[in-house]
């Protein structure tokens, strides 16, 4: 608010000059009220806590805003309002505005609001920030980049786990497991990426979970392929890992034969632990989308490992051999094959591929019925070695569980004749009990004698004799 | 003296004119009547919007002599009429008499009180209701029709009608159709102690005043026309159009956005004869301002006036002791400001 003693008599101008300064009001209201939003979320995509994309639609609405605030009509009616308050102008530069340019008295007013603004002293003042506006954009944007934070830190405990298994991976030993840190470290990297859409993770988490079996179904394969692993499995689809010929040599691939000491099956012991963790971390992140094709590419490579020989099936397995082989699956998802498989160890020797088996190699074969004198480690120990039979021996009804029962209803159904006929015994009527009675209109009507010699009283029906009363009762 | 002028006037010199004319004609009747200026302004603007004018306040404040010095000021006919149950028609409007007129005898039509420009129709309410549509069938439409005959009435025409708000009984209280009729209606109140002093002084020494003509002679009508036409030239800025409209739509009961006094109090709320009667209102007051536009002080000052007679209340509000003036304050408290 300035003195403005020198000011033009021109209403017009001074509606003008209001008009902009309103309208460079209401741009800085905009630009204000926007500026939070665009801080935090360049803020954000700067910290690298979101993608792209959001710096993308960043730069968009700030493009967009821009506009909008250029956009923003002249107010001269607000201004001509304005003026009017603060100068006390009785709607003067109102009318000026708003009424028509040919109204008869208009040189009236003109003159009117020409003497208001030649007499003023001051300019009116321009209206306040909208600090309501400006204050709630600026909480939803620190409460935005709040909600983003805690997602941020919602998804952290997933990749530090996979950071905890793959630093005890390396610290096995084992150059496979490292191999498997290293994969997982350079997993956890890319979860951690913001230019990385969910697809893309998700994809990244299928191909180290893919690393993973690769690197177990090679060294199933070693194991297999020992000195005396001739055992020949006959698959449907099941898993190549699980095929474990029975042979004391060890291969190329073998990590652990029987020779090793028990300090070293526990150093395997724990790095099988570590690969089921890493497993099932995975399968969590990868998220249900991807079974299917995951499936899918284990079941084409265990087909190119049943042809390779010294595999066994997890089902029926007439492998023979015995000793501490021990056969298991890694996990209990692990696709099985329905048909039968066969395997044969043969030697003495022990291979092993079994996880949850004992430790110290002493467990006994699942089929001990194999001939030769090698050990061979077919199936896991366990009930889940108890066959099944196919569906095709079930009676109708009848499922592996028991008798299948869906949707039952009891329903008692009582017929008291035939279980008086059948139980054929005294039976004593309970509370409660069903009283059947015979209907009046049933009941055997008296014999009403020769035809032609009436008695006085003739019989009545039962049901009527209430109505009658004693008087044709006989 | 006020004297029309034969050149075409500029429109500030007219606007200067009809304000110059206006305070001349409240001057001169406050020099009989002792304060109501504001009933006085009130009547002279509604004279001038061409309405009539229903004044309701308690016998004595002066109200015959405010519409006989208005009627002089202005050099205007002027006729009471003292409305009673047994008035009839033809003692308003005229009557037939059997006349020798040249050697013949002849029935010639007698005009009755209502033919002058300025009629008080003196407790209006104590006539019936047969007798009240006469005169206010004169008040719409300017002219009486007597034994099929029409007869128009002198222009200006104006009625100034007064009721009693005691002394309720025997009287018929005016219809809504006809209270709507009445471009104002005004509440007299008792004068202030000052005021009273002043009226002692006047009415009780030995000196009579009476308001002198403020018109010219001869040319009253003219001038009351020009100003009339006038006021109709104001401009109303479109916000303040809105604004009367917003007002009229926040009375109505059944309008959506009635408030709740509104819904509670009122049987029927006003009809567009009140918009009018605001808007010509404020426009009388712009010019009397000096003004060739209505201002938002013009509009809130037409109001009260225009629209409280027109607000039918029911009968809670009649059981609450509210008064339309009460839900008026209401109505223009709930409505935004331009």
């Amino acid at each position: 608010m300035s003195p403005n003693a020198a000011a033009p008599a021109d209403p017009y101008r001074l509606i003008r000059d209001t008009t902009a300064r309103l309208r460079r009001r209401a741009r800085e209201d905009v630009l204000l009220a926007a500026l939070p939003p665009i801080a935090a979320a360049g803020g954000v995509t700067a910290a690298g806590w979101a993608s792209g994309w959001l710096a993308a639609a960043v730069a968009l609405a700030s493009g967009l805003l821009a506009f909008i605030a250029a956009r923003i009509p002249p107010r001269e009616a607000e201004a001509a309002r304005s003026l009017d308050h603060a100068l006390a102008a009785k709607e003067h530069f109102l009318t000026l505005v708003t009424g028509g340019a040919h109204e008869p008295l208009r040189a009236v007013v003109e003159r009117g609001a020409s003497d208001i603004a030649r007499a003023r002293t001051v300019f009116p003042p321009v209206p306040p920030f909208r600090w309501r506006r400006i204050l709630a954009s600026t909480a939803a944007s620190l409460a935005a980049v709040g909600l983003m934070l805690l997602l941020a830190a919602w998804r952290a405990p997933a990749a530090s786990s996979l950071e905890r298994l793959a630093h005890d991976l390396a610290s096995v030993g084992d150059p496979a497991a490292a191999a498997l840190a290293r994969s997982l470290r350079t997993l956890v990297d890319d979860l951690r990426r913001s230019d990385l859409s969910d697809d893309e993770k998700r994809q990244r988490v299928q191909a180290t979970l893919a690393e993973l079996e690769r690197q177990e179904g090679g060294s199933g394969r070693g194991e297999g392929g020992g000195k005396d692993g001739t055992g020949s499995g006959r698959q449907g689809s099941g898993s190549g890992r699980q095929g474990t010929g029975g042979g004391a040599g060890s291969g190329a691939e073998q990590r652990q034969g029987a020779g090793p000491g028990a300090g070293e099956r526990e150093g395997d012991a724990r790095s099988r632990q570590l690969r089921d963790r890493a497993r099932g971390e995975l399968e969590a992140l990868a998220g249900p989308l991807d079974g299917k094709a995951r499936g899918e590419k284990r079941g084409d490579r265990q087909e190119g490992d049943s042809d390779g020989g010294g595999v066994k099936a997890p089902r029926k397995a007439d492998g023979a051999g015995e000793g501490p082989g021990e056969g298991s699956q890694p996990s209990g998802n692990r696709p099985r094959g329905d048909g039968e498989a066969e395997g044969e160890g043969a030697g003495q020797g022990q291979g092993e591929k079994q996880r949850p088996g004992p430790e110290e190699g002493s467990g006994s074969a699942a089929r001990p019925e194999g001939g030769g004198t090698g050990t061979g480690s077919l199936g896991r120990a366990g009930p889940d070695d108890q066959a099944e039979p196919a569906k095709r021996y079930y009676a109708p009804g009848e499922g592996p569980g028991g008798w299948i029962i869906k949707d039952g209803r009891y329903v008692r159904v009582r017929i008291p004749d035939e279980r008086h006929a059948e139980e054929d015994l005294e039976t004593v009527a309970k509370p409660g009990d069903v009283n059947p009675e015979t209907p009046y209109g049933n009941a055997a009507l008296p014999s009403a004698g020769p035809v032609g010699e009436a008695h006085e009283s003739q019989p009545l029906p039962l049901e009527y004799r209430d109505a009658l009363g004693s008087r044709g009762a006989r | 003296m006020v004297t029309s002028r034969a050149a075409a006037p500029s429109p500030a010199e007219r606007v200067a004119r009809f304000q110059q004319t206006f305070r001349a004609i409240e001057d001169e009747v406050a020099r009989v009547i002792v304060g109501h200026a504001a009933a006085v302004r009130k009547v002279l603007g509604a004279f001038f919007a061409g309405g009539h004018v229903l004044i309701e306040g308690v016998p004595g404040l002066g109200k015959t002599l405010m519409v006989k010095s208005v009627s002089q000021a202005l050099g205007l006919t002027f006729k009471r009429i003292q409305f009673t149950p047994d008035l009839m028609p033809s003692d308003i409007v005229g009557v037939q008499l059997l006349t020798e007129i040249g050697g013949s005898r002849d029935l010639v039509f007698r005009e009755g009180p209502v033919f002058a420009n300025i009629v008080l129709a003196d407790e209006i309410n104590r006539a019936t209701p047969k007798t009240q549509s006469a005169v206010l069938e004169a008040m719409e439409e300017h002219q009486v029709t007597a034994f099929g005959e029409t007869h128009l009435l002198p222009d200006p025409f104006f009625v100034l009608a007064t009721q009693n708000p005691i002394e309720l009984e025997g009287t018929y209280p005016l219809p809504e159709a006809q209270l709507d009729r009445f471009h104002y209606k005004l509440v007299v109140t008792s004068p202030a102690a000052n005021e009273l002093k002043e009226i002692l002084r006047r009415t009780t020494a030995d000196r009579s005043q009476e308001a002198r003509p403020v018109l010219e002679p001869g040319q009253e009508g003219p001038i009351v026309d020009a100003m009339r036409h006038l006021v109709r030239q104001v401009t109303l800025a479109p916000p303040l159009e809105d604004y009367v409209v917003s007002v009229i739509v926040a009375a109505t009961p059944s309008a959506p956005g009635a408030i709740a006094p509104v819904r509670s109090y009122l049987r029927f709320g006003p009809g567009p004869r009140a918009a009018q009667a605001i808007v010509l209102g404020a426009k009388v007051s712009a010019l009397v301002d000096g003004r060739g536009h209505v201002s938002l002080a013009d509009i809130d000052d037409a109001i009260a006036p225009a629209v409280r007679h027109r607000l039918i209340l029911n009968f809670q509000a009649e059981a609450e002791n509210v008064t339309a003036d009460d839900v008026l304050r209401e109505i223009v408290r709930s409505v935004k400001r331009p």
